[in-house]
């Protein structure tokens, strides 16, 4: 009774600290806006802003007419054409950024399977950010039109290989060819013969569905600030030790174990609201944006159980750095850099496939990568309670973990 | 003269005072190295990975591979996504097997080669190849994606030269009229005419499409501007946590009484104000110069070619923030709230001002309404500021614009603060 309440005692300083309570409960909120990319999608423009190419066409053959509309049509650019002159002139005078060359023989040279090359000059001002994205373009337009420069040389060299058969002769002719070639290149821009289709494993009856980065990313920020809630249970229990008052409660008839339960419930309460916020945040605000929400319902009892255990940790671990640290500005310091990095570490931010590829197994030595291991397994891929058993078992145990190094170098005294 | 002297004196006070406290010096300069070091490391170590240049970069992705198709095409497919470095190849038997190895998170995707690929290619019939991906790893598709388009390139072509070669030969009866041992050469000499294509396309893409300055010379690709970014928009988010800083030294001292002696003492009020002011810029100016050292000797950031540009952007950068943070103390009613508000200002302002690197340039550049609330920030115009000189090569000249807003942000802050300062709490 007597650590319940030390824990409404800490809950009405909480909810009295405005810097706490932010972050808390808005800044995660506004790291799942800026990173899912939602922020960025309020309000955004409709209209037509495709970058500006300038363009010199010194062929004027069908190829170079094919290059520029499928540049036009490839999204993100548009081309507009310049006379030679005065366009190396405004390239100079950096009034244009980039420039494009489409030299004379390119339609030749691709009818005839000669290689040709197309030259994005840019000034050493213009923002290359900006030239790698037209770059981008070029290359994939590129790629398509030359399907049939290809499929015409193969004809040819086919052709060529007939020579000896007087029948071929007119099977093989040029203009055959040519029509040949051109009527599969027109058929594979509308229907393509082999199309690579990205899906998602299907949950819970649902269709196809795309991966959504507005969804990945929920899970992470929620884990990383419960864990970052450490650092304000770290604080407190501190600021008891300071100001006098643990001595007074160990006067009371409360065991040690009971006296840091106490402490520590309070984060864990509300690190659960925390948790419900953010979800919430999840199921309802992103859909409110337009972004994809987060399906909760799906596995409603699991993700409780995840989302108690994990507050249940971060709390704990809240301990393990008051017990450490001398000073306030070392729990400040050293809980800030530890929390930070073990959320690194453990997958908040960056892709599991890179910290597996490039971090080997050393993620799994901190809570954080379990509890977003669990947390994808249940809101992203659909899983249920028996799949996160184990991340279950492994954050309970760090839990357990962190209380017992925490009593035992707590300094209570 | 005396004023100087006041100023410095309580500059190098401060400068002491922060030195002690390693809570904030550990948030203004190893948080954002350690937030930095990550994200560009990781990003760096990928792009090496998956470039022409790094092609020995290693395994990237796990996935799996169900061929369920009896046919040649499904054999070269499985055979080109087998040989490619950055893919570490799980075969599996059938398609629910790796499935669930992908549900379950064990492998990135799975790549289901449908049981008549070979024999839809073969009828001329468009076919599809299903790439089925973790959820969870959404980062996952666009590298997959991208492997999957050069493979399909290839076959694709393979289908397109086979059925053109058999559309003229079946038009012209040639392939009627020929003896089974002339038909199996034609189809011999029609693999070798693909085979050489291939080849050929590997070797002498048809259009090369190259990118040069006005001098001929190859332009550097897009990571090392990413990293720019990057650490220009962290730079300028942590030296806002300056204002947290400032504002509550300014007001603990006043609780603590010692700004009354000093102006007992007696130091001007003026020398008070800009010794702050000093110190913290003189902290922001670390915090840049090793944010960026970082940056560009550990992962490669270009800083540009105007070193004047980036010390006056910084030093108008770090008066705003410390301006900004003496706005706070004078608005603040006490000490813990002026941190409180201090460090709310730092994220949101990073957030909309666009310092959180999330796209490839600044939130600002996006348009649309968060464009335009993004430029009401400092933040943003820091952050563009910075890019422009370090990845784009700007001059002080070319962002005049930039620094004349700051530095009104940096005025108009100021002449709050002197304005509704009270130095007797």
């Amino acid at each position: 009774m007597k650590a319940l309440s030390i824990t409404l005692k800490d809950l009405q300083l909480l909810v009295k600290d405005r810097g706490s309570l932010f972050q808390y409960f808005l800044l995660p909120l506004l790291f799942v806006l800026i990173f899912s990319g939602g922020l960025s999608s309020i309000g955004s423009s409709t209209g037509d802003t495709r970058m500006a190419l300038a363009v010199v066409n010194l062929d004027g053959g069908t190829g170079a007419q094919s290059l520029l509309a499928g540049i036009d049509a490839a999204g993100g650019v548009r081309t507009e054409l310049y006379d030679q002159a005065e366009a190396e002139s405004l390239l100079d005078e950096n009034k244009l950024g980039r420039l494009l060359f489409i030299p004379a023989d390119f339609s030749a040279g691709l009818s005839a399977g000669r290689p040709v090359t197309l030259r994005l000059v840019a000034h050493p001002d213009a923002s290359a950010q900006e030239t790698e994205s037209v770059m981008l373009v070029l290359e994939g337009v590129a790629n398509g039109m030359t399907l049939e420069s290809q499929i015409l040389a193969s004809l040819r060299q086919m052709g060529d290989m007939q020579a000896g058969n007087p029948d071929a002769a007119q099977a093989f002719s040029t203009d055959r060819l040519v029509a040949q070639a051109s009527n599969q290149f027109e058929q594979s821009r509308t229907r393509p013969l082999i199309v690579v289709k990205q899906t998602v494993p299907a949950q819970q009856g649902e269709s196809e569905a795309m991966p959504d980065f507005g969804k990945a990313v929920l899970s992470g920020v929620t884990v990383l600030f419960v864990f970052l809630s450490a650092q304000t249970a770290a604080r407190s229990i501190y600021e008891e030790k300071k100001v006098g008052s643990f001595r007074r409660l160990m006067a009371a008839p409360l065991s040690r174990p009971a006296l840091l339960a106490g402490k520590i419930l309070p984060n864990f309460l509300t690190a659960l609201v925390q948790i419900l916020v953010i979800f919430l945040f999840g199921s309802l605000g992103l859909r409110l944006i337009g972004a994809t929400p987060v399906p909760f319902e799906d596995a409603p009892l699991a993700v409780t159980l995840v989302s108690i255990v994990m507050a249940l940790c971060a709390s704990a671990l809240g301990i393990v750095i008051a017990a450490i640290a001398r000073t306030e500005n070392q729990i400040g310091g050293m809980g800030t850099l530890v929390l930070w990095g073990m959320g690194l570490l453990g997958g908040c931010i960056a892709p599991a496939f890179l910290l597996d590829r490039y971090l080997g197994p050393l993620p799994k030595i901190v809570p954080q990568y379990w509890a977003n291991r669990a947390f994808d397994d249940l809101l992203l891929r659909g899983l249920g309670l028996q799949d996160v058993a184990l991340e279950l078992a492994i954050l309970l145990g760090f839990a357990m973990l962190f209380f017992v190094i925490g009593l035992w170098r707590f300094d209570f005294e | 003269m005396k004023a100087i002297y006041y100023t410095l004196s309580v500059a190098w006070k401060e400068i002491q005072l922060i030195l002690k406290d390693r809570g904030w010096l550990v948030m203004l300069f190893l948080l954002p190295l350690l937030i930095g070091g990550f994200i560009g490391g990781m990003n760096l170590a990928v792009t090496s990975s998956t470039s022409e240049e790094g092609r020995q970069g290693g395994i990237l992705l796990k996935v799996g591979l169900v061929n369920q198709d009896p046919g040649a095409f499904g054999t070269e497919v499985s055979k080109a996504i087998q040989d490619i470095d950055q893919l570490q190849v799980q075969v599996f038997s059938s398609a629910d097997q790796a499935v669930e190895r992908v549900a379950q998170g064990e492998i990135t995707s799975a790549i289901i080669l449908p049981a008549d690929f070979s024999e839809k290619i073969n009828a001329y019939t468009p076919t599809e190849i299903e790439v089925m991906v973790d959820p969870a790893q959404p980062e996952s598709a666009s590298i997959v994606a991208g492997i999957m388009n050069q493979v399909v390139s290839e076959v694709g072509l393979w289908g397109e030269v086979q059925y053109g070669v058999r559309s003229i030969f079946e038009e012209s009866g040639l392939l009627a009229q020929a003896s089974s041992e002339e038909q199996r050469a034609i189809k011999a000499q029609n693999l070798g005419v693909i085979m050489t294509r291939i080849n050929d396309m590997r070797r002498n893409p048809a259009i090369l499409v190259v990118s040069e300055d006005l001098q001929g010379a190859k332009i550097q690709g897009g990571i090392e501007l990413f990293i720019a970014y990057q650490f220009a928009g962290l730079t300028v988010m942590f030296i806002f946590f300056i204002v947290a800083m400032c504002s509550n030294s300014l007001l603990g001292e006043r609780e603590a009484g010692t700004i009354r002696r000093l102006l007992s003492a007696p130091v001007p009020r003026g020398a008070i104000i800009a010794g702050k002011i000093l110190a913290f810029m003189l902290l922001g100016c670390m915090q840049v110069v090793i944010m960026f050292g970082v940056a560009n000797l550990l992962l490669g950031a270009p800083l540009g070619r105007s070193p004047l540009a980036l010390v006056v952007m910084t030093l108008v950068v770090t008066f705003t923030a410390a301006a900004m943070g003496m706005m706070v103390a004078a608005l603040a009613k006490s000490a813990s709230q002026a941190n409180s508000t201090g460090l709310i200002l730092a994220f949101v302002l990073a957030g909309l001002g666009g310092a959180l690197p999330t796209g490839k340039e600044p939130l600002s550049r996006a348009g649309g309404f968060i464009g335009v609330i993004s430029k009401l920030t400092p933040h943003a115009h820091a952050v563009e500021g910075y890019y422009r000189v370090m990845a784009e090569n700007e001059t002080i000249i070319q962002i005049l614009p930039e620094i004349g807003i700051l530095l009104a942000f940096g005025i108009v802050f100021f002449v709050i603060a002197i304005w509704r300062f009270r130095f007797e709490g």
